[in-house]
């Protein structure tokens, strides 16, 4: 049995996670608090079973409890939506919103309002890099409907930035 | 310049048909410089990817999660108080045990003798050596009873006898 450490090979996911987690919630205090959880998660499963694939299992892990956490929090007659819409309303005022202080803040808003699956397959792929494998292992879904999200969510940041050019 | 290659790509990178290496192209392509008019509107979105793959914790988070470890391992540590035993308590599970054998072979014994003990015999013993019917017995005492008078009578015949030879 491969032994585990927590300082080589658990602690070191904590930054991919918080951005999978960060995508998901749009919230970094709540991103932290899933990280936490999922690396405490992860040492314990890993002192009673051996988990072939840690980094995959951490981010399986990760997006479930980020996904629990908004659920949870539509459930206590908290918005999401209208908390992604406080922050930034791109769609109406896209040229206040290339102003703003937070050069990104557009397109994370742009990316904030693609559905969960199509969000985070596109962080995943295009900002993590992955293989379709390992995304599909990460998100527990084929490889087949991985590519579909990419796709349309490609498709739709596409249109979304035309959209700003004219 | 040619851009020809790069807006293929880009095509394909839209129909999601571009491998990891070509994205990669893509992303160092975007994130030059001198990126033609044409397709700067592009620009923006692979520089966020680039730049987003350095998005991390913040700088307390190990601190942080260090304190929530230690609280961790805190809960998981049993504490156990010392409580000192007398002798008789620490006998009282043996004690109890021998009771429990005790009262099972006493109450088996009792159960087993119960159910193997001989059908009671329909005889009775008048005396040492000697066995009656049951149905004899009124006879028997009859009998005595008959035998005790004889007696009586031959003791009292033989008072009378002597009392005569003393008058004599």
């Amino acid at each position: 049995m491969k032994e585990v450490s927590f300082k080589n090979d658990i602690l070191p996911l904590k930054d991919i996670l918080f951005r999978l987690s960060v995508r998901i919630t749009q919230n970094r205090e709540d991103a932290e608090d899933i990280v936490q959880e999922t690396l405490i998660r992860l040492w314990n499963e890993t002192k009673r079973q051996e988990i072939d694939n840690v980094k995959s299992f951490a981010m399986t892990v990760c997006r479930n409890l980020s996904l629990d956490h908004i659920s949870k929090k539509e459930h206590q007659a908290v918005s999401f939506e209208e908390d992604l819409h406080d922050q930034v309303d791109i769609g109406s005022q896209p040229d206040r919103m290339i102003e703003s202080k937070e050069r990104y803040g557009f397109l994370k808003t742009l990316i904030a309002e693609l559905p969960e699956k199509q969000r985070t397959a596109l962080q995943l792929r295009d900002i993590e890099g992955q293989s379709y494998k390992e995304i599909a292992a990460e998100m527990e879904i084929s490889e087949s409907d991985v590519k579909v999200n990419i796709f349309r969510a490609r498709q739709k940041l596409k249109e979304r930035l035309k959209g700003l050019k004219k | 310049m040619n851009y020809t290659y790069i807006e293929q790509l880009l095509e394909r990178y839209w129909q999601g048909e571009t491998n990891l290496d070509e994205e990669q192209i893509l992303r160092s392509f975007f994130c030059q410089e001198d990126v033609p008019d044409h397709l700067r509107e592009y620009a923006e979105f692979f520089s966020f990817a680039r730049d987003s793959k350095n998005e991390c914790v913040s700088e307390d988070f190990d601190s942080r999660f260090a304190d929530i470890l230690s609280e961790e391992e805190e809960k998981k540590t049993v504490r156990v108080k010392a409580i000192r035993i007398p002798f008789k308590t620490r006998l009282m599970p043996l004690l109890k045990s021998a009771a429990v054998v005790a009262l099972t072979l006493t109450i088996g014994g009792a159960a087993l003798r119960a159910v193997m003990a001989p059908e009671e015999p329909d005889t009775i013993q008048l005396t040492t050596g000697t066995y009656v019917q049951r149905q004899d017995v009124k006879a028997v005492i009859e009998a005595a009873q008959r035998s005790m008078t004889a007696k009586a009578d031959s003791i009292s015949d033989k008072k009378s006898v002597d009392s005569d030879l003393k008058t004599e």
